[in-house]
């Protein structure tokens, strides 16, 4: 029969940790030592702890995940949020309104110079500029699917039976891109669709919106893609085709969203 | 081991993208297994790194950087529970004198969906020492450190936490794992 706090004390003992500050261990392991029926039992015990560990490894977190800490904290620290802020705030962080604000007057000052600084290339609409702007920030946010696939044939199937933007076609024919999910949502009044996708040969996150150019009667619509920085390496190109308005976001440089295009 | 040793040296700031990439996983695993929701776990990891990037040059023993991590994503959770309900601090009697048979390969064949939702019925007290046990191999004395309990009562939950999680599984495994 082996002792009860034996076995409580050796229950999460591992041999490959030093027992130096464990010392009540010392006592336990001696036994075991001197004991078949114990050390057969911590035998048992270290394999199944190993195989769980194991299992238990295999939970992954959110593809997106890893990008959107990187991305986000980068930007809530570029903006300067005080500690105190932080401490009174009730809410997770990335929706405060203080990162939100903050990410959209950058989004907003950026689209702003592209549109006036480079009026050759994007012309200025009523609209779109706010469009751009949101989904700038909407791209650096978690996504809440509404569907979690990796096939892109699941999520065309998923938002034409929803009658929402759907695209027509991926850039590079989606052939490098697999998808994490989609998600739709409302603006202004106007459907829009986020699809957030990896490219496998560059290992980028992108994020591909879509939008009905019907929606947006009084702007002027880029027939060719045409690409801007936007944003702290933050890449993004817009364009239209046939009856819809595309914006592609990628976290990289302007090369790096060339070669996605 | 993932100490954080490899990512800060003495007298120089962590790296915040490698610690971000060393821990963000383990993170996620003990947020979800507070949580119990994908969403909220994104966030409470999210937090966690947020807070590290304001105060990682307020980390003055760099070697306790995952330590502090976790502590720090505890805290945060329980800040966030507090606030919206009550903390539970149940500790339920174990009536099993005995742990269930289970033998070692009963852990084997399951996937990392499984190994969570299995760790999701064990009781709250003993799941959190248990998930700290498993995700990042954090020692008694720095599971004693994140709970701010003593190292006794680490080992008495994590005993009986193994207790119920052999029991979980050999429940959910019958009759071949």
């Amino acid at each position: 029969m082996i002792p009860e706090d034996h076995r409580v004390q050796l229950s999460a003992y591992r041999r490959d940790r030093s027992t130096d500050d464990q010392a009540e261990l010392i006592d336990a392991l001696n036994t075991a030592g001197d004991d078949p029926e114990l050390a057969e039992w911590l035998d048992n015990e270290q394999e199944f702890d190993n195989k769980f560990r194991a299992s238990l490894a295999q939970f992954k977190a959110p593809d997106e995940l890893l990008l959107t800490i990187l991305t986000a904290a980068a930007e809530a620290t570029a903006t300067g949020e005080s500690s105190a802020a932080s401490r009174s705030a009730t809410m997770i962080w990335w929706k405060h309104p203080a990162f939100l604000s903050a990410a959209a007057s950058i989004a907003v000052l950026l689209m702003i110079g592209v549109l006036f600084l480079k009026p050759q290339t994007l012309e200025a609409s009523s609209e779109l500029p706010d469009l751009y702007s949101h989904v700038t920030a909407h791209a650096m946010t978690v996504k809440d699917y509404d569907l979690r696939t990796q096939e892109l044939d699941s999520i065309h199937d998923f938002l034409v039976s929803h009658n929402v933007p759907s695209p027509d076609r991926y850039p590079r024919g989606g052939a490098d891109l697999v998808p994490f999910g989609c998600e739709t949502f409302d603006w202004r009044g106007r459907s829009v669709t986020g699809i957030c996708l990896r490219s496998t040969a560059t290992d980028k996150i992108v994020h591909l919106y879509i939008a009905h150019r019907a929606d947006f009667p009084n702007d002027s619509h880029p027939t060719q893609a045409q690409i801007h920085p936007a944003g702290d390496n933050l890449s993004m190109a817009v364009w239209a085709c046939n009856t819809k308005i595309y914006v592609f976001i990628v976290r990289g440089s302007i090369d790096d969203l060339h070669q996605l295009l | 081991m993932a100490t954080g040793d490899s990512i800060m040296s003495e007298g120089t700031q962590p790296d915040f993208s490698e610690a971000v990439k060393q821990f963000y996983e383990p993170l996620y695993r003990f947020a979800y297994s507070l949580a119990k929701n994908p969403h909220e776990a994104s966030d409470f990891t999210q937090q966690t790194f947020l807070i590290f990037a304001r105060k990682a040059g307020d980390l003055r023993d760099q070697a306790k950087l995952k330590s502090w991590l976790f502590t720090t994503l505890y805290r945060e959770f329980l800040r966030v529970r507090r606030r919206s309900s009550t903390v539970s601090s149940y500790e339920p009697e174990l009536l099993e004198a005995e742990a269930p048979v289970v033998y070692p390969d009963m852990a084997r064949s399951i996937d990392g969906s499984q190994a969570m939702e299995t760790l999701e019925s064990i009781d709250e007290v003993y799941r959190t020492p248990l998930t700290l046990f498993y995700v990042d191999d954090l020692s008694y004395k720095e599971i004693a450190d994140i709970l701010e309990v003593p190292i006794g009562t680490v080992m008495s939950r994590l005993s009986r936490g193994k207790s119920q999680l052999k029991a979980a599984l050999a429940e959910h495994n019958q009759p071949s794992v």
